[in-house]
Order: C-alpha cells, then structure tokens, then sequence
C-alpha cells in the first residue's frame, strides 16, 4: 500500500517506520525543512518538503495514488484541511487523522473522515487508568 | 450583484486588512456587523463612532475552537463572511459555522486554487484573492 503521512514529528515518524518496516510505500509531508532531513536520515528519502496550506506538496507526494491519509499535526485546522482534500479532491480511499479535541472529531466525522483519535482524549483516559492502578477510586463519569 | 436584504445580520470572521474594510463598508451603510478576531488590537483600525452607534460589534474570540464560536457566534447570523487570512483556519472555520452553527451562506477566503475547487464544490461561496487579482490584471490587457 502506498501511505502519506502529514507531519514529520514523534508521531509521524514512528508511524512511518513501523509502516516501513511492514513493507509499506511511505511518505512523509512536512513544511519543516530540518524535520524532513531528520527523518530521512533514519527512514530514507520518504520526506516531501511542503506546507499543507498549499495542496501542490500532497500532489509532489503522489497523492492520486495513495491508498491511505493519515494526517498527525499540531494544527487541527491543517488535519481537518488536508484530509479533506486527500478524500475529496484526490479521492484517496482512507483517511485518518489525529485531532485535539473532541468537537473537532466529531467534525472530521460529519466530514467522512474515516477515523480520528483525539490524543488530549486518549492521554486522558490513558493517565486515569493508570492512577486506577495505583489504588486510587476514579469514577470517569462524575 | 443581487440585493442583501437590509435585515440580514453578518458576521465577519478575521479583522485584518479584508475583514475590517468590509465590516466598515458594511456598517458606513447601515449594516449591523459582528466582527471576530483573536487579537482585541485588530480592532483599533474600525472606526469609534460606528462602534458606540452599534453598527460594528467587534468580539474577541478563537473562531478555530468551536466552544468558543458557538458562545460568541449570533445565531441569527444570515450570512457569515470568513477571512482569517490563512487558508487551513478559513476551511475549518467554514466547516464549523455550516456544520455546527448551521449559518445559511458561508463566504469564504481560500486562495490556493485546488482548495478553493473543493469548497466550491461542496457548496461554499469562495473568494479567491490570486484569481480576482488574476482577473483583473487580464482584463486590463484586454482593454488595451
């Protein structure tokens, strides 16, 4: 499968190495031209240096043939734009995307966005499960 | 052009150059104008006799977080002109106030030409700045 990742930080990039490693084609956008050099020093020539603001840098990364989106910015607006011109525009057929909060996954929803992960969410729950079993009584739905 | 009709309340999101020259277009006729930005001192450029006469409301808020919109927002708003200056925030910010605060005409700034495309396509009223200027420029030539 040919996979393009938005954004080159922690998260993007270890996606795109456990997605490497699976024998997957990958790309990695990023505007930042430092965090492009970084990665492909360790995963090889997959970065394309371009900003999101501008779609030419999803088509410099092949876009019309990729099968999978996944978008892992700071920037919830940066998410929400270029997942919807991935699906949208280009027609790729899956897109995901992280997002930092919970209204903004439910938008990306109504916009067919196939999957959203609200990580202040998941680190949320992630914490309080983990202070759970350290003894204390939680009650998540309070 | 077709007639906006006099009661029609606008909301304008983004008070740089753009969003503060129409606002005050709009309220030197007679329009009520909420105008929304993140930064309060934007707002030192709009007039002070159309802001204590009420015509040019200016409201300080976060348009890309959608709690914050929903608070500040009217309701009532007909029609929502969107210019934040920065293409990824105008797109979330039209996607908020169609699908959230359900405002009937959404006026958009993009001014990347794929993008613009996509929000025509789904039903956006797109401005794009590149090709007005575009236009403009073949035009002279034309007259020529």
């Amino acid at each position: 499968m040919y996979i393009i990742i938005l954004g080159a930080g922690t998260i993007g990039t270890s996606i795109a190495e456990i997605l490497i490693k699976n024998q997957h084609e990958v790309a990695v956008i990023d505007s930042n031209e430092e965090k492009c050099k970084l990665i492909d020093n360790k995963l090889g020539s997959i970065s394309v240096l371009g900003n999101i603001s501008l779609p030419n840098s999803l088509l410099n990364a092949g876009i019309s043939r990729a099968d999978l989106f996944i978008s892992t910015t700071k920037n919830d607006a940066k998410n929400m734009l270029s997942c919807q011109l991935a699906k949208d525009y280009f027609k790729v057929q899956y897109t995901v995307s992280i997002t930092h909060s919970k209204e903004i996954s439910r938008l990306l929803d109504t916009i067919n966005v196939n999957y959203t992960i609200n990580i202040n969410e998941h680190i949320t729950n992630e914490l309080i499960a983990k202070i759970k079993m350290l003894g204390f009584n939680i009650n998540v739905s309070n | 052009m077709s007639q906006i009709n006099m009661m029609a309340k606008i909301s304008i999101i983004g008070c740089g150059n753009s969003g503060g020259l129409i606002a005050v277009s709009f309220a030197n006729i007679g329009y009520q104008i909420d105008i929304i930005d993140i930064n309060y001192k934007k707002f030192k450029t709009l007039p002070e006799n159309l802001i204590s006469e009420g015509y040019l409301n200016p409201i300080v808020a976060d348009a890309t977080k959608i709690e914050n919109l929903k608070k500040v927002m009217d309701p009532e708003s007909n029609i929502c002109i969107i210019l934040s200056g920065n293409d990824s925030n105008n797109a979330l910010i039209s996607q908020i106030v169609k699908n959230e605060l359900n405002i009937p005409k959404v006026i958009c700034e993009l001014n990347e030409e794929i993008t613009s495309e996509l929000y025509l396509s789904l039903g956006f009223i797109v401005i794009n700045k590149n090709d007005l200027f575009k236009k403009n420029i073949l035009d002279l030539f034309e007259r020529d």
